[in-house]
């Protein structure tokens, strides 16, 4: 069995939130309609998540002063793939974080409403493709990012994440807990079709990560290692709170929103905000605690 | 890789004394970690049963897992086919002690790297054996150049796994005996 993984919890958890809160900005943006405030506040956000994550990463190592070698091997370490990826979406975010800071409030899209504005500059009249273009490239390496940080973990010798599970996990994490904190960062900024489009996208990962994880568990049975990685999941009080904080309330909590007429329960979607973040944690950790490996200890 | 030296172990000679793990530890200044280990396998059926040890450390596999996973490019194979540990290019993220199925490579809590056996590499260099088989009471373990022996007559620690098959260790064992009951 594992290890409780703080480093590594942190690193993915945090680095899959930044990168789901550049991942909606860009969808939001894809309609000229992001509000500037909303963008301002979603990159200083994600980056200082990013920032956090990138640090957090560094207390996994043996010796963090040596980090820059983990770049050696791109040939053929995931490990020194995620962190070139990694390094680029930082790269990607600093040119998000100049765009923000020569955005300005400068274009009035609904009567009355001055908070609602387009994402474009007043002074420089730069077009929003600019901003569009550079939420677009980060998110696209941010993807890579943690595609790869998936990919790491998909080793023969752990049959529990020797198949797709990881990354669909880590990219379900990236979608949920993306659109839930873009929902709390945005507030009163979103439009109400952009508040229904980022609760319908929370609904869908929850019901996906609930089936998925079902399936998933169906199949750990198979080999010895997956069955006692099954085990550990089950016999664990902390699995049965991470299920019900990420799966069950948030289904419970997301319907209610959706079906109220307004959708601007800002307390209940901090509440899910939250209680899917403690619960992706939890499930973080148990996805370190339960690797059960293949020791080969017999002749065959 | 022009060859490949491994470990051949007669596993009805070997005593399972533990010689060879300990001048493998006393001889790389390990304690308290161990490259090598001792393990006993007891294999019982309604009729027969077999009794014998296992002397493992690295198998210096043909396509390393641990060299694949590594980041800093800390592992390298040497044309003789031990995969060396690179001590000075070790980060210590652990992905090798992660990815190995033979438990080879170990995390050291002193140096905070990994480390693993190296089949004592400067000492061949110089012409001498690893300090496992110089302390072998029994000669039991061994270290062969692979291509010269004849596979049938061996038998290959490794795994039901296809893609762990599929790492190729470089270590072999003679069948042990069965002794009817």
């Amino acid at each position: 069995m594992g290890d409780w993984e703080w480093p590594l919890i942190l690193f993915t958890v945090l680095g899959q939130i930044a990168i789901g809160i550049i991942l909606m900005l860009w969808w939001l943006a894809r309609n000229r309609n992001l509000n500037i405030q909303l963008f301002k506040r979603g990159v200083h956000v994600s980056g200082g998540l990013l920032l956090i994550a990138l640090l957090a990463s560094l207390f996994h190592l043996g010796h963090p002063e040596a980090a820059y070698r983990a770049l050696a091997h791109l040939g053929s370490s995931w490990l020194s793939r995620e962190i070139l990826f990694f390094l680029l979406t930082f790269l990607a975010w600093i040119y998000l974080f100049r765009l923000s800071r020569q955005q300005t409030s400068s274009h009035t899209l609904g009567s009355g409403a001055s908070i609602i504005t387009t994402a474009e500059t007043a002074a420089g009249g730069q077009p929003t493709s600019n901003l569009s273009l550079g939420l677009g490239i980060t998110s696209l390496l941010g993807l890579l990012g943690i595609a790869s940080s998936a990919m790491i973990y998909v080793l023969p010798r752990v049959p529990a994440w020797n198949n797709g599970g990881p990354v669909l996990f880590f990219l379900l994490t990236t979608g949920l807990l993306g659109a839930l904190c873009t929902l709390v960062l945005g507030g009163n900024l979103l439009q109400t079709a952009q508040k229904k489009l980022l609760l319908q996208v929370s609904l869908g990962c929850t019901i996906f990560s609930l089936i998925l994880s079902v399936i998933y568990g169906s199949m750990l049975s198979a080999s010895m290692e997956g069955a006692a990685s099954l085990n550990y999941h089950l016999s664990s009080p902390l699995f049965w709170v991470r299920a019900l904080v990420s799966w069950l309330a948030p289904l419970l909590l997301l319907v209610i929103i959706l079906k109220s007429p307004d959708l601007g329960k800002k307390n209940l979607i901090l509440t899910v905000t939250l209680l899917v973040g403690l619960g992706e944690i939890l499930g973080r950790a148990l996805f370190y605690l339960s690797a059960t490996g293949i020791q080969i200890t017999a002749l065959f | 890789m022009v060859k490949q030296l491994g470990f051949v172990l007669d596993v009805n000679r070997c005593l399972g004394c533990g010689a060879c793990a300990k001048a493998c530890q006393n001889g790389n200044q390990l304690a308290p970690l161990l490259w090598r280990r001792i393990r006993r396998v007891e294999k019982i059926s309604k009729d027969q049963i077999q009794i014998f040890y296992l002397s493992t450390a690295c198998n210096h596999c043909g396509d390393p897992e641990c060299l694949r996973v590594c980041p800093s490019g800390a592992y390298a194979k040497r044309r003789d086919g031990i995969v060396l540990h690179l001590s000075e290019k070790c980060t210590g993220c652990k992905s090798c002690v992660a990815s190995c199925p033979f438990g080879a490579p170990q995390y050291n809590l002193q140096t905070n790297k990994a480390g693993k056996c190296q089949l004592c590499h400067e000492r061949l260099d110089q012409g001498m054996p690893p300090f496992c088989i110089q302390a072998c009471l029994t000669g039991a373990l061994k270290l062969k150049e692979l291509k010269d022996i004849a596979e049938n007559q061996l038998l290959r620690l490794t795994a039901p796994v296809p893609s762990l098959r599929l790492t190729r260790p470089s270590v072999f064992y003679k069948p042990p005996r069965t002794t009817k009951l």
